[in-house]
């Protein structure tokens, strides 16, 4: 019997102090607003399980979420939010701010976290409302910060890196794209379960406009990560 | 002693027939929703009309009389308000959790009986009253299509073309006989319901009737935005 190990632990992977794996996701704010990007790739281990998943999630006019981790929480959670967002619409005659939709994502992340059975999902919420900008960092505990920039998922060490030397308060938009670009050009080349494509979203109270391909090229110039 | 009177005391209960097979609960609840203000669905090929008249008490802001159930269809009821309210609220979250399930907007007709079903829980279990309610689903289909349904008080389910509920419905319904037609563009369609609601009683006058309308256009066929 001394031997059996205590067993009141998560299992490794539930672990809220891992790292979240696969992906790179990066978000900033800027003078106008917050911008949001990811990378196309979805990783299986060492296998590429697809070259062209969607993590950037459109949820309200000017809110948005990217995913990292276990992929169907990761869904589920965006159509559930979704679902909450329309009720609270329809129930109150009001759009939703942004600050609302993050701690609702926080709270039910945290009931899960506290029935041992937590979503394994690293999202980043980010836009804008009447009172603020706001990028929300996440992770399976239900904890939730609001930060000048972020990044999650697997490449997030390289991205980090660049916007820790890069990011200013208060940038232009042209600025700004630049660097959360560079940020995930990083993680892009270094990390291997990031890459196949990039997204990127512009989010402003006006609403969210999604950056098309040959702007990326042209921002990234030489720096465009994948062969032309 | 035995109950006496014409009902015999077979009114007592909702869970108890008659012995002419009737259960006179359910028609006590009928005359519940007559004497709630007037409410009016139409259709055509053009589109979808309800309207229903507001009543206002002294310096009360009136309840809005017609609710939206999701983008592509509202909901309008004449009876109890509370009675009301539990059944829009439920529509609106079945018409959430089947965007969540299945990706897709929800079939009126499915939302109907999801409500039928509940309404008739409330005609059959001891200790409930049936809902003193009759409600009008309507707006474009799925698929685009115009399309209402009627739940009765007690349970009942109905797809219709013109229907009229609420106090002085019978008149209404007579006005509807004589003057509505299925080629209706949807301007006429709104003028015919407030025309309705006006011969249905005096003293109607056009700032009490709410109206909510939707074209039958491409455009506004519902969509459900994918997590892919």
């Amino acid at each position: 019997m001394n031997n059996v190990k205590p067993t009141n632990k998560f299992p490794d992977y539930l672990n809220p102090s891992e790292p979240i794996h696969g992906t790179t996701t990066v978000s900033l704010r800027y003078k106008d607003g917050v911008l949001i990007a990811a990378d196309n790739r979805a990783s299986a281990g060492y296998m590429v399980a697809s070259p062209r998943a969607k993590k950037l999630h459109v949820l309200a006019k000017s809110t948005a979420m990217s995913i990292a981790g276990m992929v169907s929480d990761a869904q589920y959670l965006v159509q559930l939010l979704r679902a909450e967002i329309n009720l609270f619409e329809l129930n109150r005659n009001r759009p939703m701010p942004t600050k609302m939709i993050g701690n609702l994502l926080a709270s039910v992340m945290y009931g899960q976290y506290r029935s041992f059975m937590p979503y394994y999902v690293g999202p980043i919420l980010a836009g804008v409302d009447e009172e603020g900008k706001y990028v929300f960092s996440m992770d399976p505990s239900g904890s939730i910060t609001n930060e000048p920039f972020t990044s999650t998922g697997s490449g997030s060490p390289f991205a980090l890196g660049v916007l820790e030397a890069m990011f200013e308060e208060n940038m232009t938009e042209k600025q700004a794209k630049k660097v959360i670009l560079l940020a995930l050009r990083s993680a892009i080349k270094k990390d291997i379960a990031t890459g196949d494509g990039i997204d990127l979203l512009v989010i402003t109270l006006d609403g969210i406009k999604k950056v098309n391909l040959d702007e990326i090229k042209t921002i990234l110039g030489d720096k465009y990560p994948f062969p032309q | 002693m035995l109950p006496t009177g014409a009902s015999m005391g077979y009114d007592r209960s909702s869970t108890m027939y008659s012995p002419d097979g009737r259960i006179i609960q359910t028609e006590y609840a009928r005359n519940a929703m007559r004497r709630g203000s007037i409410s009016i669905a139409l259709k055509s090929k053009a589109g979808v009309v309800l309207a229903g008249e507001m009543r206002v008490t002294d310096f009360d802001i009136p309840n809005h009389k017609i609710s939206k159930v999701d983008e592509h269809f509202s909901a309008i009821f004449a009876g109890f308000a509370a009675d009301g309210r539990l059944l829009i609220n439920r529509a609106r979250v079945e018409a959430q959790i089947h965007k969540m399930t299945y990706g897709t907007p929800a079939d009126i007709g499915y939302i109907a009986t999801k409500l039928a079903d509940y309404a008739h829980m409330y005609t059959q279990q001891g200790g409930l009253r049936p809902l003193g309610i009759g409600l009008l689903l309507g707006g474009l289909d799925y698929n685009g299509q115009p399309t209402i349904y009627y739940v009765y008080p007690g349970g009942g389910l109905t797809e219709t073309n013109a229907k009229a509920i609420g106090s002085n419905d019978s008149a209404a319904m007579e006005y509807l006989k004589s003057n509505y037609k299925e080629d209706l563009t949807l301007e006429e369609l709104i003028e015919l319901a407030k025309n309705t609601i006006k011969n249905s009683s005096e003293g109607i006058t056009d700032e009490l009737i709410e109206v909510w309308s939707i074209e039958a256009s491409e455009s506004n066929i519902p969509t459900v935005e994918q997590v892919y």
